[in-house]
């Protein structure tokens, strides 16, 4: 039978699922798992809605299988607020700056923002705007967006002094 | 939409997934290497294969080592491992440089240089970057390995000159002794978004007698990768620093070009970004000078 057992931890909860090859991580996240905050947009790299962390990097996971990703560790947006403490924030930061219209966009955009500001906690204007290029969305004009990532960093920053 | 059923394998030896190939060659085996080209195929159901030997878990098949005349860079590297690497930084800026243009960090973390080479789209960097440099291919087969030089490997375009059956394992890249720089440049609509023309430039040079030997690569203006011979016999004996000589090779080489035109650059815009793009990264490959890079 064309069917493989993976395992792999999500937001660091250990998951075991039975898949075709051809299912996307994307699927198993929102179908087997029920985790729909990750979003799936164009399925062809282009949109960025699905990115996730796979050890710890940002990758489409509409171009992943999950048969490929036995023993990695993935973060998806239900990850950030994890602890009960609220918001991860990137997350209050772009509710109090409107960087979210629909939302469709938004779990995406801060998978995205969260490796960017982790690489450069200090990043500039430009470099928030290239380091989300890869990230479209249809409503905001990325202003308020840039606002919220510029935002959240200093909170972060200021939370590690 | 979703990718077609296909049967997964994942070998942990090149002679292994090489064996697989062959063996499976009637059912359309294919190579996953980052998947950022061949699943978005899939996705859309203009690529059906029925078996995918995943390069992944092969051992051997990822790093970047410098050897006694040049560097080797393993087929599984992936593109952000090139743009972070400080030894490539400091030895040959210009592989970084390009690796951070392409695509966005998403994919850069997923995409490998081999998988960018064999999918051969001519408005990729790799491919431009490998005729440049004059690289050669290592590809591993059922009968063993052989290595193919740049200029024999891009076929046409999406069509790499190596089987079925064979393994893209390794590029070496072999640099002169004595003084050279590079430069480069591209146009994107935006960044991230692939080139409509990418330029760039490989030069030797003699403290007397100016440019000793140049190569100009461009992407973007015919279906595989482009050596421009006009640009690289303007500058022969020029000053690396001159402006009216980097004006002179970016005209003979917009001039020597017919690119045909679709829906991101017409014919004409193409020629005039050939132009464009050659004298930034002449100007960036004067401004290397020097510093060995
Ligand atoms: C949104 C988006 C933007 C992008 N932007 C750019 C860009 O600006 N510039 C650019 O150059 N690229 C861009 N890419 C493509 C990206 O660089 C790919 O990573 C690259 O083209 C293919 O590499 P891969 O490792 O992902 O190969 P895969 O998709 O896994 O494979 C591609 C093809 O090569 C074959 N193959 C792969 N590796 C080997 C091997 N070692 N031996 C034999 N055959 C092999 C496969 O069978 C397949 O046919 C973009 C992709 C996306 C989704
Ligand atoms: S859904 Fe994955 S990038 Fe658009
Ligand atoms: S908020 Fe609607 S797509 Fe971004």
């Amino acid at each position: 039978m064309n069917r493989h057992t993976v395992s792999f931890t999500v937001n660091d909860q250990p998951h075991e699922v039975e898949v075709e090859p051809r299912r996307l991580l994307a699927d198993v996240l929102r179908e087997n798992l029920g985790l729909t905050g990750t979003h799936l947009g164009c399925e062809h790299g282009v949109c960025g809605a699905c990115t996730v962390l796979v050890d710890g990097q940002p990758q489409r996971s509409c171009l992943l299988f999950a048969v490929q990703l036995d023993g990695a560790e993935i973060e998806t947006v239900e990850g950030l607020a994890a602890d009960e403490q609220g918001f991860h924030p990137l997350q209050t930061a772009f509710w109090e700056k409107h960087g979210l219209q629909c939302g469709f966009c938004t779990p995406g955009f801060l998978m995205s923002s969260k490796e960017l500001l982790e690489r450069n906690p200090d990043p500039s204007d430009d470099e928030i705007r290239e380091g989300l290029a890869g990230n479209l969305c249809r409503c905001t004009g990325y202003v308020h967006i840039v606002d919220a990532v510029r935002s959240a960093a200093e909170a972060i920053r200021e939370e590690q002094r | 939409m979703k990718p077609p059923p296909f049967e997964y394998h994942a070998p942990a030896t090149t002679d292994e997934a090489a064996r697989l190939l062959r063996e499976l060659e009637d059912e359309e085996a294919k190579c996953l290497a980052g998947g950022q080209s061949l699943v978005p195929l899939m996705n859309l159901r203009l690529a059906r294969p029925g078996h995918l030997v995943d390069l992944n878990r092969v051992d051997g098949l990822n790093g970047i080592s410098a050897t006694k005349d040049g560097w080797r860079i393993g087929a599984l590297t992936r593109h952000a491992q090139i743009e972070d690497s400080a030894e490539l930084a400091a030895g040959l800026k210009l592989l970084p440089q390009v690796a951070s243009q392409i695509g966005y960090r998403a994919i850069r973390t997923r995409g490998t240089i081999g998988g960018a080479l064999c999918h051969a789209d001519p408005v990729a960097e790799w491919p431009m970057i490998a005729r440049l440099l004059d690289v050669d291919v290592e590809v591993v087969g059922p009968d063993g390995s052989r290595e193919i030089a740049a200029s024999d490997f891009f076929f046409t375009v999406f069509t790499p000159a190596i089987e079925p059956d064979e393994i893209l394992t390794s590029i070496q890249i072999r640099l002169p002794k004595g003084s050279w720089t590079t430069g480069f440049s591209e146009f994107a609509r935006k960044s991230g978004d692939y080139a409509v023309v990418a330029a760039g430039v490989f030069l030797e040079v003699d403290r007397k007698h100016g440019v000793s030997a140049a190569r100009v690569a461009l992407s973007g203006v015919e279906l595989t990768p482009h050596r421009s011979e006009a640009a690289e016999s303007a500058l022969i004996g020029t000053d690396p620093g001159d402006g009216a000589a980097h004006e002179r090779a970016a005209a003979a080489a917009a001039d020597a070009v017919e690119p045909s035109g679709d829906l991101h650059g017409s014919s004409d815009f193409r020629r005039q970004l050939v132009r464009a793009e050659l004298k930034r990264a002449l100007s960036d490959a004067a401004s290397n000078l020097g510093v060995r890079r």
